[in-house]
């Protein structure tokens, strides 16, 4: 008879999360970068749907909007638009985090359902909308939140909770993995035939390039290499790292170093072949120790020490999500709202700049991230108070 | 219970897959599905090749707007020219600026919208059989006449921003583009295929 132990799906489950552990302080740290990243790159908006003719109402088969015959009527679009804007803000707050979450997926949900129902389902967001899937089920509201600070309050009577949990992000990581199996297998039937004269990579290249304007940063430096096998290799490469995830993510190590070179493989995409694929940057960033680093753990034990000065950090929240929001709502609809409005205008430099950046994060974070599995983290919520809940982080570090 | 979760999300994971793999048109949203992307070139051929949607409005009795002159089509072939010029004697061409006709709508749909006709096709489905059962999908669907009629002012509305009156015909028009890599130009181009839209109200 199998036991826990000798269960084979509960060892390799046993494995994933503990590849994918960080602290719970680090995933409340990554709702503030997500709520973030989303007001300032990817704030869907729909509204530009209520002017497309119903004619061109043509949704997939098995979606939601197959259960109507047409777009619903021009304030649907306005509402789901406003209620976008309203959850990621509250996101960004920590206001009701978990309704939030839920209630942000469903809206984006809606939305694209609709947004496809112009004859094609785009891809680009997939990850994006299964990391807020897989956090409907994290509590990442438990600090730096208004939430927090209302259990706070509550807790004035003497029952202070400061969470020092550590959370497994497993489910994230089989969703990141079983998304990169579905775009790697046709590669790999297609790709990997040891064939110099066919090519993967350059079909991208030449389409991108001659036909559809991509000839720009580092683009024409491919036109000039005449190396087949250097571009085999690098259709065998994509393939590797494609199908790779599945196996990474059964150690810390690998998924950290397949991560990193998720970063790489994107900023190439980026240089080389002019796509951006930004979404997916988010979504790496949640397995960065961000209560960990060095600037960012100081700051966190001085705000949850002192509630003055997280109720400051949600006052600036607050201002920055309003003014953002009002911006929006007056701009008219382009990719880049925000940034549009500081003169920031390119957004294939702003994607080289966030993969930039995501990198440097994921080198810089290497070995905290590899160190945290062996750290003494305490697992389940203490009723302790907030200075012996700092020193007892400072212990744990050392 | 465990046992049964796993069991879920395997299923909803692999399902779209699968029913991805069997036919596009069954692809269901929302699914955790990146795009797979796996066409392949020949790199011992410099002549690519790429195609290329263009839009042109033809309008009846109004010969001074001809197809040799503003449509872009003088460095096509001789066999474009010649099929313009044969248009043109009997009605007047005009090419539509796609960016503009299109607006706010994203590039990557505006190709299902020209295989619909922009709304105005005659429905399509497709079929595909699981064994015991078969499955069909409407690719194009087809629209009810007010449908048509609020197309049809969407397209006039589009083309009067870009001062076409009064058109009764969209030609969508399919293009093979022959790209010489080592020279680095375009050499040639190919009308792939027309389709005339009848836009009249």
């Amino acid at each position: 008879m199998w036991t826990l132990q000798n269960n084979p799906i509960a060892k390799i489950e046993s494995n994933i999360k503990k590849s994918t552990k960080i602290s719970l302080s680090s995933l409340c740290c990554f709702r503030i970068i997500f709520s973030l990243f989303t007001i300032v790159f990817s704030w869907h908006r729909y509204t530009w749907l209520e002017d497309v003719p119903d004619a061109f109402f043509d949704p997939p088969l098995l979606s939601l909007a197959s259960l109507l015959n047409a777009f619903p009527p021009k304030p649907f679009f306005q509402s789901l638009d406003l209620a976008i804007g309203l959850c990621s803000i509250t996101l960004l707050l920590g206001l009701f985090t978990q309704l939030s979450t839920r209630l942000l997926l469903t809206m984006l949900i809606i939305g694209s359902t609709f947004q496809y129902s112009l004859g094609k389902i785009d891809h680009g967001d997939a990850l994006y909308l299964s990391t807020l899937f897989a956090m409907c089920f994290q509590d990442w509201g438990s600090l730096l939140s208004v939430d927090a600070l209302y259990k706070k309050s509550h807790s004035a009577h003497g029952h202070k909770i400061v969470s020092h949990k550590t959370v497994d992000l497993s489910f994230l990581a089989i969703l990141i993995a079983f998304g990169f199996l579905t775009a790697g297998l046709g590669k790999a039937l297609n790709w990997i035939d040891l064939d110099l004269t066919t090519n993967g990579f350059l079909s991208w290249f030449y389409d991108g390039y001659f036909n559809q304007g991509r000839d720009r940063l580092l683009a024409p430096f491919v036109l000039k290499i005449n190396a087949p096998l250097l571009w085999e290799i690098i259709d065998t490469s994509a393939v590797i790292f494609e199908l790779g995830a599945l196996i990474a993510i059964l150690s810390r190590r690998r998924w950290y170093a397949w991560l990193t070179i998720a970063c790489i493989f994107h900023l190439a995409n980026c240089l080389l072949l002019n796509i951006d694929f930004e979404m997916n940057a988010i979504v790496y960033l949640a397995f960065i120790p961000w209560a960990e680093l060095p600037i960012i753990d100081t700051t966190i034990n001085r705000i949850i020490c002192q509630p003055k000065q997280l109720k400051w950090l949600l006052a600036g929240f607050t201002t920055f999500g309003t003014a953002a929001f009002i911006c929006r709502q007056q701009l008219p609809y382009t990719k880049l709202p925000l940034l549009e409005t500081i003169g920031i205008q390119d957004k294939l430099l702003v994607s080289c700049g966030i993969w930039t950046s995501a990198l440097f994060l994921f080198l810089l974070s290497f070995k905290t991230y590899i160190s945290f599995s062996t750290q003494p983290i305490i697992q389940q919520s203490l009723s302790i108070s907030p200075v012996t809940a700092s020193s007892t982080a400072n212990v744990a570090k050392r | 219970m465990k046992n049964r979760i796993r069991v879920a999300i395997a299923l909803c994971l692999t399902a779209p897959f699968i029913l991805r793999e069997i036919s596009g048109a069954l692809e269901p949203y929302p699914a955790v599905l990146q795009p797979s992307g796996a066409h392949k070139v020949s790199t011992n051929s410099t002549l690519l090749e790429f195609r290329e949607t263009q839009l042109f409005t033809l309008q009846k009795g109004n010969a001074q707007t001809n197809g040799t002159q503003t449509d872009g089509t003088q460095t096509e072939d001789a066999q474009t020219e010649n099929t313009q010029q044969h248009t043109a004697k009997e009605k007047a061409v005009r090419r539509v600026d796609t960016t503009a006709f299109m607006g706010n709508i994203p590039s990557h749909y505006w190709e299902h919208l020209a295989i619909a006709s922009y709304g105005l096709a005659e429905g399509k489905s497709q079929s595909a059989s699981l064994g015991r059962w078969t499955l069909s999908a409407t690719t194009i669907k087809s629209a009810s006449p007010k449908e048509r009629e609020t197309a049809l002012n969407w397209i006039h509305a589009r083309l009067s921003a870009q001062g076409i009156h009064n058109a009764d015909t969209l030609r969508i028009r399919y293009v093979k583009k022959f790209w010489d890599i080592e020279a680095n130009t375009e050499v040639k181009r190919e009308i792939k295929r027309e389709i005339d839209v009848d836009i009249t109200k």
